[in-house]
């Protein structure tokens, strides 16, 4: 019996379609992401905006000589930016932010725990949850408050 | 140098009737707590379906006999059943936690579980805990949960943890509301019932639960075959199988030699006593589910590191 030739066509094929499933998925992502931004600059009136930036962990000790963290090293985070009606240098960070190339699962990590989005109605409800938080409005508000006159 | 673990869903305050508690209920509740901690000595106890009221009063009793006690769900914007950790402080410094870890999809949030971080007893390893308590069958049903996918997610967590091929000491443990034989406990958790694989393979977590499937003694004539419990929960509704296994620990390659801690076997049991199981099978209580648990050891170094 002849073997038959692996099918490349079909998975070049597969291979497109997942990558064009992943681009709409980050615009969404994006999309959801700039929304967040517009209703934090609006609500501050332009001193604080909505950010994901790359951040780099230390890490702490125990005081026990051995440090038992497992969150270091580079990671992406939410962050509360100074907006364009600010002069401030302050920014914080909200939540801890990773995404997979294909877009979904997207993950955020805050006080309240370690979501995984696995969708845009799952990732809206979770950035509800994180804008509620109190710590959330904290940290805008000192990033708010840090405008220098 | 031991370890002991224990897992207990209490069922006295289920999240949607947290004030359900009779008083029988609580003394119960309270005789229980008393022999596991002051009689059995349990270093870690993770409790199940406990509400803040009692949370907050086995605070204050504990705090004399230097037990602290860790909830996930104060000021918490997620619904889920109420989780405690107790702790005994000479043992066990907690070091990290994760309050939720949590699917959240267009229709609702699930936690799959609650990460829990300790330096242990010598000071040199970190005890990576998940406590679990999934959704269960009937609510997940109406709301097209896809079980499999709590242990798809939790797995994920689990290798993301992972700081090494074999040598993390990481405990799951909890109620599935699955058995050891579902799909999502087995395939997508990557659990199995075979600790060679697991020793040789860190990917897998090692479930020692499948030898609670059924009775803890055959059938014989002249045998004792006294009605003993054939699982961890019970249902008396279910004519087929009253007893479902669905409290399980899963262990890390770490305790089968890659690391000084190991697991002794012969001491992961259901708890089966006078005191509590006729309750469980009584209608006259809530209580659903007994308790289970594990002993870990440390082997002897001569005080090497």
């Amino acid at each position: 019996v002849k073997k038959q030739m692996a099918d490349f066509k079909s998975a070049l094929k597969a291979g497109i379609d997942n990558a064009e499933i992943a681009t709409k998925a980050k615009q969404e992502i994006a999309e959801v992401i700039r929304a967040v931004d517009a209703a934090v600059r609006d609500l501050t009136g332009q001193k604080v905006s909505i950010d994901i930036q790359p951040r780099q962990a230390g890490a702490p000790s125990t005081g026990i000589g051995i440090s038992f963290t497992t969150k270091r090293g580079p990671y992406y985070a939410i962050m509360a930016v100074p907006g364009s009606g600010s002069n401030a240098s302050i920014k914080k960070e909200l939540a801890r932010w990773e995404m997979p190339d294909r877009g979904y699962p997207c993950i955020v990590e805050f006080s309240d725990g370690r979501f995984t989005c696995e969708g845009k109605d799952g990732l809206e409800r979770v950035l509800i949850m994180l804008l509620k938080a109190p710590a959330t409005a904290d940290a805008i508000t000192e990033v708010r408050n840090s405008t220098t006159l | 140098m031991r370890l002991s673990v224990a897992w207990w869903n209490t069922s006295i305050a289920p999240t949607m009737r947290p004030n359900r508690a009779q008083r029988q209920d609580v003394k119960i509740f309270a005789r229980m707590i008393d022999l596991m901690l002051a009689q059995m000595n349990y270093d870690l106890l993770c409790l199940g379906e406990v509400s803040p009221h009692i949370i907050a009063i086995l605070r204050n009793r504990l705090r004399p006999y230097g037990l602290s006690i860790y909830e996930p769900n104060p000021d918490s914007l997620i619904s889920a059943p109420h989780l405690a950790a107790i702790v005994r402080d000479d043992k066990l410094q907690l070091v990290e936690e994760t309050k939720h870890l949590a699917i959240v999809d267009d229709r609702a949030t699930y936690r799959t579980g609650w990460k829990l971080h300790f330096a242990m007893p010598d000071g040199l390893t970190l005890l990576q805990v998940f406590v679990v308590h999934w959704p269960s069958r009937l609510y997940g049903d109406q709301n097209g949960l896809d079980r499999n996918k709590l242990g798809m997610r939790l797995n994920d967590e689990i290798t993301r943890v992972r700081t090494s091929d074999k040598e993390d000491c990481i405990i799951v443990m909890g109620d599935f509301n699955d058995e050891p034989f579902d799909h999502s406990v087995a395939r997508y958790l990557q659990t199995s019932r075979d600790r060679h694989v697991v020793a040789k393979d860190g990917r897998y977590l090692y479930n020692p639960f499948w030898r609670h499937l059924g009775h803890r003694t055959p059938y014989s004539l002249g045998g004792d075959n006294a009605v003993s419990p054939s699982g961890t929960c019970y249902y008396a509704s279910d004519r087929a199988a009253r007893w479902k296994t669905f409290d399980q620990m899963l262990f890390s390659s770490g305790f089968f030699g890659h690391s000084p801690w190991h697991l002794d076997e012969k001491t992961v049991q259901v708890l089966d006593v006078g005191l509590y199981t006729p309750y469980v099978t009584s209608s006259t209580t809530k209580f659903d589910h007994l308790p289970i648990s594990a002993t870990l050891v440390r082997e002897e170094t001569n005080g090497r590191l």
